[in-house]
């Protein structure tokens, strides 16, 4: 009995992680864009620039920036689903 | 010559390769003209050339007959087997040879006188076929030199008698011989009969004749089966006016022969009168005639025996009764009487006596036969008559039998049936008493249901009568029993719910049990059931039950004190959350985290609308056990704050529909308990 509700539990998280779990997400979404920028800047510092470092830097710069929108956008529509301006005009009807 | 027939070779072979036809033409004719030096030297040396030679000559047959007229003669010659083809030509060559191996010098000599040598080799060829020569070896070696002699020996001309004759002759000679060989040979050789048929004149009938004469001999008697000779047998010939027909005696004196040339009714109906008389008269005078005749016959008749005659006697016709001899007696009478009339009676004497007495004695003896006959006639009737009366006295007899016979078994039947039909009235009697006395029975019965009834009546009437008396209380008694009884039924309704109440009771005992247990979550789905049915068709307790979340009791509720320990993790969570801002990104979450660890917490029941002292409320009502009011409080939470705190929320509710519910179950649950005591 116990595990099944275990199981129901691990299937639908609970509402007290959800933020947590978006945090996990974004910051695992952040560590791999700006990972994948740096790897692309190094190459492309290698191939092009003569190995200088703002290349790789500005790979990074670009990945996490991505990762951040991302996260960003995320966060922004999950708590009610209603932006400001629908809010205000919801209020005003 | 040679140049007109060579390009026409030449063209057979191949018109196209002029060039070549040339030079082959110019080769072909140095052949020719060598091969001409080698016949003529061939000639000169009377070397027979063989086959090659007479090939050459048949492929052109002219070109080289022109040079000389040697050379064909000589090359034709050798072939043996070449003189059983037939050619005028090759008989000629053979000629030369078989005599005397003259040389061929001599022959050019008597080639110049052609009219014999020409006329003469078609003659023989037709009538003497080589063949026949062949087979007749014997007879053909002399033949041929008779025609053929007559060439080489026609430039001697030593003597001219009888030239023609002998050569007639021989001829007709030769021919008969040949042809009687021919159908001889055609007789014993299926081809050449076919051969001789064929072609030879008259050859057919005669191989024919030959034949039917030798089919004859073999089979005399063949023929006669085929077409049986006629026997000669008497003509029996039958009269045309034979047999009995229709039409009236006629003399053929007076045949009638119509004129058809004659003026009638067929030409035109004119003149009939006349031919009508005609035709009357002719009736008539036939008529006439046929009565005549009748009327002599019976003149005659009685004329004859009143004529006697002086001489002789006449038979005595009274004793005799057999009309034969009576005609036979008139008859001699008749003879008698011509002899009377004739010049001397007295001849004849001695002849009709004999006759007479001949007539008498056969008189006599017809009558002793009749009368021997009649006897036996008497003594067979009287035979007959006894038979037939023994027949009849036995037919008599038998049918007296048989009658008695009859009557005895009518009798019998009779008395038979009279039994069956007694004893069927018998039967039938017996059923219709038995019916009778059924009838009477039930209505014996009848009469005694109805008395029954009566004294049952009066029985009624009497009881009537008394029951003012002891049957009256009787009916008090009852009466009080009936009371007696109601009370009972009462009081077991009344048990009855009070034993439902208590069902219900221990059932909503259960429900509570299982819902608050320690154990949870732990759906308890059959103590509602239970309960369900235990309240039978409570409208509060059913409406009660339908409140519950499914959710509820299929999964159980969590407890107050889960409550609470889940409300700590929750309230963690939810304090991250309280500075956020609408809307918030990243930076809004990250600023509200950070900032959430540095705020100062309240204590007891704070006042405001902000998250943090929601939370302090919730708190506070959660220790005193109050959930009702914390999930109140919570309630009030907004945006992320109540999205993090909705799991929570879901669960209180859950517990405190269930309460609820059950609380309501078991007002009801004491309301009832109470309502027994009433009646």
């Amino acid at each position: 009995m116990t595990a099944s509700t275990t199981q129901l539990v691990k299937r639908k998280p609970e509402s007290e992680g959800l933020l947590n779990e978006k945090w996990d997400h974004c910051l695992a979404n952040l560590l791999v864009k700006s990972t994948l920028g740096a790897g692309f800047g190094i190459i492309f510092s290698v191939l092009l620039f003569r190995r200088r470092a703002w290349p790789a830097w500005v790979g990074v710069g670009f990945g996490a920036g991505r990762g951040y929108a991302e996260c960003d956008r995320e966060f922004k529509g999950a708590a009610g689903g209603v932006s400001r301006a629908v809010g205000e005009r919801l209020k005003r009807d | 010559m040679l140049r007109f027939s060579s390009p026409a070779s030449a063209r057979v072979i191949s018109p196209s390769r002029r060039s070549i036809v040339s030079r082959h033409q110019h080769h072909w004719l140095k052949l020719q003209q060598t091969q001409h030096q080698q016949q003529r030297f061939l000639a000169n040396t009377k070397i027979p050339r063989p086959s090659t030679k007479a090939e050459w000559s048949i492929g052109d047959a002219s070109p080289p007959v022109l040079p000389d007229r040697a050379s064909p003669a000589t090359p034709a010659k050798p072939p043996a087997a070449a003189a059983s083809s037939v050619s005028p030509a090759l008989k000629i060559t053979t000629i030369p040879i078989t005599p005397s191996s003259t040389p061929p010098t001599q022959i050019p000599l008597t080639t110049p006188s052609p009219t014999k040598a020409q006329t003469s080799p078609p003659i023989p060829t037709p009538k003497v076929p080589p063949p026949a020569t062949a087979s007749t070896g014997s007879s053909a070696p002399p033949l041929p030199p008779s025609p053929v002699s007559s060439p080489v020996t026609l430039p001697k001309q030593p003597k001219k008698t009888h030239r023609f004759r002998n050569f007639v002759v021989g001829l007709a000679f030769l021919t008969g011989l040949s042809f009687a060989g021919g159908v001889f040979y055609s007789l014993k050789s299926d081809n050449f009969h076919d051969f001789f048929t064929e072609y030879i004149p008259f050859g057919e009938e005669a191989v024919l004749y030959f034949e039917e004469r030798e089919f004859r001999r073999r089979f005399p008697n063949a023929l006669s089966r085929v077409a049986p000779p006629p026997i000669d047998s008497p003509k029996v010939v039958i009269p045309k006016a034979s047999g009995a027909t229709w039409k009236v005696f006629e003399p053929a004196g007076d045949k009638k022969v119509t004129d058809v040339g004659k003026h009638g009714p067929h030409i035109s109906s004119r003149g009939t009168v006349e031919q009508e008389k005609e035709r009357a008269s002719a009736i008539d005078a036939s008529v006439s005639s046929g009565i005549g005749a009748a009327k002599v016959g019976v003149v005659e008749k009685p004329g004859k025996p009143k004529t006697p005659t002086v001489q002789i006697a006449l038979i005595d016709m009274k004793d005799v009764e057999d009309p034969v001899v009576r005609d036979l007696a008139k008859v001699v009478n008749s003879i008698i009487a011509l002899v009377n009339k004739s010049e001397s009676p007295n001849v004849f004497d001695s002849v009709i006596a004999t006759a007479k007495s001949e007539l008498s004695h056969l008189n006599s003896q017809i009558a002793s036969i009749k009368q021997g006959l009649e006897r036996t006639v008497k003594e067979k009737d009287l035979e007959f008559t006894t038979a037939a009366q023994g027949l009849l006295k036995n037919v008599d007899n038998e049918i007296t039998n048989i009658e008695h016979k009859w009557r005895e078994e009518f009798e019998n039947e009779r008395d038979k049936m009279a039994q069956s039909y007694r004893e069927k009235l018998h039967t039938e009697l017996q059923r219709s008493g038995e019916v009778a006395e059924h009838r009477l029975r039930n209505e014996l019965l009848e009469q005694a249901i109805a008395m029954k009834k009566k004294w049952i009546r009066e029985i009624e009437g009497r009881v009537e009568s008394e029951r003012n008396g002891r049957l009256g209380k009787l009916k008090e008694l009852s009466g009080f029993i009936e009371e007696l009884t109601k009370l009972s039924t009462a009081w077991t309704d009344i048990l009855d719910a009070n034993l439902k109440a208590q069902q219900m009771h221990v059932a909503l005992e259960a429900v509570r049990a299982a819902y608050e247990s320690p154990e949870q979550p732990k759906p308890f789905l059959r103590e509602l059931a239970a309960l369900k049915e235990v309240a039978d068709d409570d409208e509060v307790v059913r409406a009660a039950i339908a409140s519950i979340n499914p959710l509820a009791y299929q999964k159980g509720v969590s407890t107050p004190t889960q409550l609470i320990d889940r409300f700590r993790r929750v309230s963690d969570e939810v304090r991250k959350a309280s500075l956020l801002p609408e809307d918030a990104g990243v930076a809004g979450h990250a600023a509200s985290w950070v900032l959430s660890k540095v705020l100062f917490r309240k204590k007891g029941l704070a006042q405001g609308d902000d998250v943090e002292s929601i939370l302090t409320r919730t708190e506070t009502y959660l220790e005193e056990g109050d959930i009702d009011n914390a999930a109140r409080e919570m309630n009030q939470l907004s945006g992320w704050a109540r999205v993090l705190a909705k799991d929570w929320l879901k669960e209180a509710r859950l517990l405190l529909e269930v309460q609820q519910a059950v609380g309501v179950i078991a007002a009801e649950a004491r309301l009832q308990s109470l309502r027994v005591h009433k009646p």
